[in-house]
């Protein structure tokens, strides 16, 4: 298809704009500022997370679908995960719903898909040489892969990740004493989600920048592709959002470590009334949903 | 019902004709310079495969339905139930009519006019008469679905009437507490979260005189049939959610935030054995909230009985003061003589502690 004078007239274009000087093996491929590199970065973390996610539920979709199926052949996994009886203990039962939500719905939906594919395309679609800030973009990636070592750090834990389903409900997810789950399992949870929600602020910042600024000559809104409008859109209902959540995870960190009534109203558990007066847990509700309901779509 | 799903029905597939139609004349319009053939088998094969992956989709969507339909819950019993099924089942026809007809034709599309040498897209941009059909209809239709939903949730969140039948449920960790207004004074006492104690699990207050009769269940809330009923939850740890499938009732307890419910069921729990054909159904209250390690098996069961025999049964409990004496103490000095009926003897003797009846404020 391609004709010599063609292939030659691109390397010698090329050479015009090759000034970098050749990149060492960690710049190019682990701390790159590529949004290729960046986008492969966030597909393969995002395959790691889907396998981690899928495997949990297909363990849950056991227990439930076969409530008489001996799990014993997971215990050199598992552990003590399974009781006696051969199956999952029930605290475990808990922490996989809650763990296969949040890894589906946060590490590979938003990070895995939109990370993957608004990195790898939008400056292809709109005639960028790459993202508006690499810099960014690579804190961004990095943010998100700390946010990742933490959750899978807290699946080891001996009292549990998180396990108050994934849209942790305080008071649940508030208590210590109510729940296994809610111990340091909670703790890291809602650690790992702070670190994720400034990643995804850092790429959605770049996203809607190199969308708006970076458009090649004659690349108008009307003419951006559809899938470029998508992650666009995506990217605004993001920034909208996600510090929202960022909010409802720091009162969450400030009631569990700090004494803080937001969420806390008139409890009494284990055998002891809690001093907390005029919190509502529907408060965390309205601003959890605030985020969920556009995650959703 | 029926009535209005087929009239749908109709409606959607007189669009989808119209649709069709309009594709039709445009693709034959449409023809331009024969070009060498450059797409083979595969292109058709295809094709079939769109066609065949719609049908087999949809022959197992309704074999699942079909097969699940064993499992159902039985026709509600309460109205409100009954009319939040409708609701849910035209909501669900029309949804699915939509889905299947618009499936079809993607899908049959892609088959029909799959590419065939001779013939050439048309560009067709816009008509306004089109998009104003498929706009509109869809605007109505969901517009009379959200204004239904609507009346039906004013309906069921207003207040209860004045002769309702006053219950409380009090979610805890890892069971439900049933509290009955007891048979003397029908009034349910005030509570504080600060009174609970193995004693005194749902925090009575018994400075208020209306406590004194109450009593609690941890195994059974029994309720009359064909009364209106005002359940008032609360949670004492962390939420919780009260769900009865059969009376189509569904609340969150939430600490530090009462909630209410209030409905009316219309069969009783021996009818409903008849219905089902099981001799040992029992209505069930159940959790739906995630609340931790138990929170699988945290259940009470509900007895709906005619009034008479829920009275009668009402007679017969005791009021938590009596079968718990020491509770006395906590009875202000100038209600003991009131309170004296639900004690043995020797109990009111005992002395007032003081401090617990003077520091709780009113819950
Ligand atoms: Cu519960």
């Amino acid at each position: 298809m391609a004709t010599v004078s063609a292939n030659s007239a691109t390397v010698a274009h090329a050479a015009e704009h090759e000034h970098h000087e050749p990149q060492s093996f960690w710049r190019k491929y682990i701390f790159s500022e590529d949004h290729k590199t960046i986008a492969k970065q966030y597909l393969i973390s995002g395959i790691f997370w889907s396998i981690i996610g899928i495997s949990l539920s297909v363990m849950f979709r056991l227990q439930l679908g076969f409530p008489n199926m001996k799990l014993d052949f997971l215990r050199p996994i598992l552990g003590t995960w399974i009781n006696e009886t051969g199956k999952l203990d029930p605290d475990f039962y808990l922490a996989l719903v809650t763990m296969h939500g949040t890894i589906m719905v946060f590490f590979v939906l938003t990070a895995g898909l939109s990370g993957t594919f608004s990195n790898f395309l939008i400056p292809l679609q709109v005639g960028a040489r790459d993202m508006a800030s690499g810099f960014l973009n690579m804190l961004s990636y990095w943010f998100f892969f700390m946010a990742s070592v933490l959750m899978f750090g807290s699946l080891f834990i001996e009292t549990g990740p998180a396990s108050g389903g994934w849209v942790i409900y305080p008071p649940l997810s508030a208590l210590p004493q109510a729940h296994k789950g809610s111990e340091l399992g909670m703790t890291l949870w809602l650690v790992s989600m702070a670190l994720f929600i400034v990643s995804q602020l850092l790429g959605g910042i770049n996203y809607i920048t190199t969308v708006i600024n970076l458009r090649t000559r004659g690349m108008s809104f009307s003419k951006l592709p559809l899938t470029i409008w998508a992650f666009l859109l995506t990217a605004i209902l993001g920034l909208i959002s996600f510090p929202v959540l960022l909010s409802a995870a720091l009162l969450l960190i400030f009631d569990r470590s700090f004494g803080t009534s937001f969420y806390l109203s008139e409890i009494y558990i284990k055998g002891e009334a809690l001093p907390n007066v005029g919190g509502s847990p529907i408060l965390f509700q309205h601003l959890f949903w605030f985020l969920a309901t556009q995650r959703y779509i | 019902m029926v009535y209005i799903v087929a009239l749908l029905a109709v409606i959607f597939l007189g669009l989808a004709a119209v649709v069709v139609s309009r594709m039709a004349t445009v693709v034959k319009n449409a023809s331009g310079p024969v070009e060498e053939g450059r797409i083979g088998m595969s292109n058709r094969i295809n094709g079939l495969l769109m066609v065949v992956f719609f049908v087999t989709g949809l022959i197992g969507a309704i074999w699942s339905f079909l097969h699940a339909k064993q499992f159902f819950l039985p026709e509600a019993s309460t109205p409100h139930g009954r009319h939040t099924d409708f609701l849910f089942w035209l909501g669900m026809s029309i949804i699915t009519i939509a889905f299947v007809v618009t499936n079809a034709l993607l899908f049959f599309f892609a088959w029909r006019y799959q590419h065939r040498e001779g013939y050439k897209a048309a560009y067709y941009p816009e008509n306004h008469k089109l998009e104003l059909i498929w706009t509109v209809i869809p605007a109505v239709v969901m517009a009379l679905l959200v204004f239904t939903g609507w009346k039906a949730w004013r309906d069921i969140m207003a207040e209860a009437p004045e002769n309702a039948q006053v219950f409380e449920i009090v979610g805890k960790q890892f069971n439900w507490i049933a509290r009955y207004p007891g048979v003397d004074n029908n009034k349910l006492g005030s509570f504080n979260y600060k009174l609970i104690d193995n004693n005194n699990e749902t925090g009575i207050d018994y400075t208020d005189e209306a406590s004194f009769d109450d009593f609690v269940s941890t195994s059974e809330l029994h309720i009359p049939v064909n009364k209106p009923i005002l359940l008032k939850i609360r949670a004492r740890d962390v939420l919780h959610s009260v769900f009865i499938p059969h009376l189509r009732v569904k609340m969150d307890a939430v600490p530090g935030m009462p909630t209410r419910f209030q409905f009316t069921a219309d069969k009783t729990t021996d009818e409903m054995k008849n219905i089902t054909g099981n001799p040992n159904f029992t209505y069930e209250i159940a959790c739906t909230e995630v609340c931790g390690q138990g929170h699988f098996s945290m259940r009470i069961r509900l007895v709906v009985e005619d009034e008479a025999s829920w009275l009668a049964w009402c007679k017969e409990q005791k009021p938590l003061l009596t079968s718990t004496p020491e509770l006395a103490s906590r009875i202000p000095a100038n209600l003991k003589a009131k309170a004296a009926k639900y004690l043995p003897a020797d109990a009111t003797a005992a002395p007032a502690d003081s401090v617990t009846a003077s520091i709780l404020p009113k819950g």
